[in-house]
C-alpha cells in the first residue's frame, strides 16, 4: 500500500513540477527545488487532494514543504 | 478516479509535425478522466511544444482578476486544445483592472487576442457585501464598463467578461431572499445589467459563471477552506467545467462559426426505424421516449430561427421520410424547415459533401449528428474538418446532449442571422419566380432589387467583420479581420458594406469590400466578398463600381486588385478581367490587377438595380 502511495504521488509530483521523468523526486523539497514555487504548491496540494480524496488543513498545507512530509501527511489519512 | 498518465522520454512527439495530434490525443484522454496532475502536465508539456504547431492555432489569452486563477489555467488550457486552439497565457496583477485598462501593453506587448476579465466579489466589495450601498449594482456597472471600455479602445481583443457567481463564503445569503437591497439581490441585478449593457457589443463576451456555478452546482463548486488560503474559490473538481465553459466563448471569438446542423432522421429525429416500424410505429409526440425526440425538433428549430440551416442526411426511402414530416401531427419540424436533404442509400460522407455543395458552405462550417457510431467514425476520420457530434442511443440522454451541444453559440446574435433565416423561407417563392422568368436578366428585373452601398459605416463594423470571416466562396482574398480590424482599417482606407432588399426580404449586408491607401493615388482593394445567399444576381458588379467611381472622384490614377486562390474561392478567378481589370503579374496562387478608375466597366449603371449610395 505505501509503495502504491509513493508511486501515486511521485506521479503527481513530476506532473505538476514539471521536472524530467528520471528526476529523484523522493528528495525534492521547496527549498531545493526552483520551480516548487506557491502556485505549483498550491497546484500540488489541488492535485494531492484530488487524487487521494482527502482535505488538508491550512495548517497542514502549508507544513508540507518536501515530498517526504506530504508523503507522511498523506499516509496519515 | 484517474491517475496522471506516468511521463516518460519517448511520451512527446521529436518533430514538430506532430506536436499538435499529439497534444490534442492527450487533452482528449484528459477530458475522458480529467485530473489537475494530469492537466498540469499537459500544461507543462505544451510550453515544450514548438511556438507554431500544425493543426492548432494558436491564440494569446490575457486574464485579469481579483483572485488566485493560477490553477485554473492547466485546465483552461487542456478545454482550449480540445477546440483545436493551444494558449499562451498572461496574467495580470491582482485588481489592477484599471491600469491595464489603461496601458494593455503592460499585460502583453502586443496585446492578447482574448482579455479574460474575472471578477470575484468578495475582492471587489470588500465588507461592502454584507451591507451594500443602494448604488452598488450601478457603481459595479461603471467600474466594468469603464475597465471594457480601455480595452476596446486601447486592444483589438475580445473581451471576455465573467459575470459574478456567488460569493465563495455565503453567510450574506440568510434573509436575503426577499431583500432587494442585499448582495445576493444586487449580484444578480449586476449580472442582468452586465448582459444589457454589453449584448451589443461585438467584441465582448459575457462568460456566464453564474450559471456555469449554478449547472454544476454552487455547493460542490467551491473550496471555501481554499479561498480562505489561497484566495482561490473553486474546488479542483470544478476546474474543468470552468475550461470548457470558457473554452467555448473563446473558440466563439477565434474560429469561424458553424453554419449548418446536418441529422440523421432514425433515431435522430424520432425514434425507432421508420422503414420498419412504420409512421404509426415509431416515437415522436408528447409521451416518453417520443417527447425526447421532440425536445431534439425544438432544440433545432431554435438554431434554425437563430439563422443556423438545416439539413437531413438519412439512409431512408426518400418519399417515406418527405411524407412522414409533412403529415404526422406531433412533428415540429417539418420538410420546409431543412434547406436541403440527401434520404438515399448512398454513402453519408458523400451525401455530406453534395450537401455542402448545394448549400454554398464549406465542410468546415457543418455539423453532423448521427445516433451511428459507425458513421460518426467515418464523417470524423474522412472529414476532420466537419464538427460530429453523436446522438444518444437512449433517448433519455437526450436532455443530456442538447445541453452540452457544441458549436452554436454565437457572442451575439447578428440582426443579420435572423434576416438570414427569413430569407430561407422567401426562398421558396423566388425558386417558382426562377423557373418562369425567361432568362436571368427579366428574373433579375422582376426581383426589383435595391442596393445601399455605404462608405465607413461604423454599425456596420461587426457585420463586415462577420462577413469577412464566413465568406469563403465569392472572397477575392480571404482574409480575415475582427470588428477591431475593420475599424483600424477605416483609418487609411475605405470600408464599404452593400445591402441588398429584393420584393421578397431583406437581406440585410451581403457584400463588403475594403480599399486601403486612399490618400495616395494608387488605391488597392483589400478585400472583396460577397455572401452566399446574394449569389447569381450580378449586384457584385454595383460595389465594384462603387469603389472605381470613388477611386476617379479622389483623383486616383489606378486602382490595384488581386485574387488569392484557395481551395474555395476558384469562382472569383475571373472576377477583375471580366469587369475590365487588366493581368500584371501572376505568381504562386495570386494574381495581381489594375485598372485606371475610369476604364472599368463594372456595374450596369442603374440598368438592373436601384442603388442607392451613402457615405460618400
Amino acid at each position: 500500500m505505501t509503495g502504491d502511495t509513493a508511486g501515486a504521488l511521485e506521479r503527481i509530483f513530476k506532473s505538476v513540477l514539471k521536472v524530467a521523468p528520471d528526476t529523484e523526486v523522493s528528495t525534492l523539497s521547496m527549498e531545493s527545488h526552483g520551480g516548487w514555487d506557491s502556485i505549483a504548491h498550491l497546484n500540488l496540494i489541488l492535485a494531492v487532494e484530488q487524487e487521494f480524496r482527502f482535505m488538508m488543513t491550512p495548517e497542514e498545507a502549508t507544513a508540507a514543504r518536501s515530498f517526504r512530509e506530504m508523503l507522511s501527511l498523506v499516509e496519515s489519512r | 478516479m484517474s491517475r496522471p498518465r506516468e511521463p516518460s522520454p519517448g511520451d512527446h512527439p521529436s518533430s514538430p509535425a506532430e506536436w499538435g495530434a499529439f497534444l490534442r490525443r492527450a487533452a482528449g484522454r484528459l477530458a475522458e478522466a480529467p485530473s489537475h496532475a494530469g492537466a498540469n502536465e499537459l500544461f507543462g508539456l505544451g510550453r515544450r511544444a514548438p511556438a507554431s504547431v500544425e493543426g492548432l492555432r494558436g491564440v494569446s489569452v490575457g486574464v485579469l482578476r481579483n483572485a488566485t486563477v493560477e490553477p485554473w489555467l492547466p485546465e483552461l488550457y487542456a478545454a482550449l486544445l480540445n477546440e483545436g486552439i493551444k494558449v499562451d497565457f498572461s496574467v495580470g496583477d491582482f485588481g489592477v483592472y484599471e491600469r491595464y485598462a489603461a496601458s494593455p501593453g503592460e499585460l502583453r506587448d502586443p496585446p492578447p487576442e482574448i482579455i479574460l476579465l474575472y471578477f470575484e466579489p468578495a475582492g471587489l466589495l470588500g465588507d461592502a457585501r454584507h451591507d451594500p450601498p443602494e448604488d452598488t449594482a450601478e457603481s459595479m456597472l461603471a467600474r466594468v464598463d469603464a475597465v471594457v471600455a480601455g480595452l476596446l479602445d486601447g486592444t483589438g481583443a475580445t473581451i471576455v467578461v465573467s459575470n459574478l457567481a456567488p460569493d465563495p463564503i455565503r453567510h450574506h445569503q440568510l434573509h436575503a431572499d426577499q431583500d432587494p437591497g442585499s448582495w445576493p439581490q444586487l449580484r444578480r441585478l449586476l449580472n442582468a445589467s452586465l448582459a444589457v449593457r454589453f449584448h451589443a457589443e461585438a467584441r465582448v463576451a459575457i462568460l456566464d459563471l453564474d450559471r456555469i456555478v449554478a449547472e454544476y452546482g454552487t455547493a460542490r463548486a467551491f473550496d471555501p477552506r481554499m479561498y480562505l488560503m489561497a484566495r482561490n474559490p473553486f474546488a479542483v473538481d470544478f476546474l474543468p467545467h470552468l475550461g470548457r465553459a470558457f473554452a467555448d466563448v473563446a473558440a466563439t471569438a477565434t474560429l469561424p462559426p458553424r453554419k449548418c446542423v446536418v441529422v440523421d432522421c432514425d433515431n435522430t429525429l424520432w425514434g425507432g426505424v421508420l422503414g420498419e416500424d412504420g409512421p404509426g410505429g415509431v416515437a415522436i409526440g408528447t409521451d416518453y421516449p417520443g417527447e425526447a425526440y421532440r425536445e431534439f425538433q425544438q432544440f433545432l428549430g431554435g438554431l434554425a430561427r437563430r439563422g443556423f440551416l438545416l439539413a437531413i442526411n438519412s439512409k431512408n426511402n426518400e418519399s417515406d421520410v418527405l411524407s412522414f414530416l409533412a403529415d404526422s401531427p406531433d412533428m415540429v419540424l417539418r420538410p420546409g424547415d431543412f434547406t436541403a436533404q440527401r434520404i438515399n442509400w448512398d454513402d453519408k460522407g458523400a451525401n455530406l459533401v453534395e450537401l455542402a455543395e448545394e448549400m454554398n458552405i464549406g465542410l468546415d462550417s457543418m455539423i453532423f449528428v448521427d445516433d451511428s457510431p459507425v458513421e460518426c467514425a467515418r464523417i470524423r476520420s474522412a472529414f476532420p474538418e466537419v464538427l460530429v457530434q453523436q446522438f444518444p442511443s437512449n433517448p433519455a440522454g437526450i436532455p443530456g446532449f442538447m445541453g452540452s451541444f457544441r458549436g452554436t453559440r454565437r457572442l451575439r446574435v447578428e440582426a443579420e442571422d435572423l434576416k438570414r433565416a427569413r430569407t430561407l423561407r422567401a426562398n421558396a417563392g423566388r425558386q417558382r419566380l426562377k423557373r418562369q422568368a425567361p432568362d436571368l436578366e427579366t428574373f433579375i428585373r422582376s426581383l426589383e432589387i435595391r442596393l445601399v452601398i455605404e462608405r465607413q459605416n461604423r454599425a456596420a463594423i461587426p457585420r463586415a467583420s462577420q462577413l469577412t470571416q464566413r465568406t469563403n466562396q465569392f472572397n477575392l482574398t480571404t482574409k480575415r479581420y475582427t470588428p477591431g480590424d475593420i475599424e483600424r482599417l477605416m483609418d487609411d482606407g475605405i470600408v464599404y458594406t452593400m445591402s441588398m432588399e429584393d420584393r421578397f426580404s431583406d437581406y440585410g449586408i451581403v457584400g463588403a469590400a475594403i480599399v486601403t491607401d486612399k490618400h495616395t493615388d494608387s488605391w488597392e482593394i483589400d478585400s472583396f466578398m460577397l455572401s452566399c445567399r446574394a449569389f447569381g444576381r450580378g449586384i457584385e458588379g454595383e460595389l465594384l463600381a462603387a469603389v472605381l467611381t470613388d477611386a476617379a472622384g479622389a483623383g486616383a490614377a489606378v486602382v490595384r486588385a488581386r485574387h488569392v486562390a484557395t481551395a474555395k474561392n476558384g469562382m472569383t478567378r475571373d472576377f477583375f478581367p471580366e469587369n475590365g481589370f487588366t493581368l500584371t503579374e501572376r505568381s504562386d496562387g495570386e494574381l495581381r490587377f489594375e485598372v485606371a478608375p475610369g476604364g472599368g466597366r463594372a456595374g450596369s449603371g442603374g440598368e438592373l438595380y436601384r442603388v442607392s449610395q451613402k457615405g460618400l
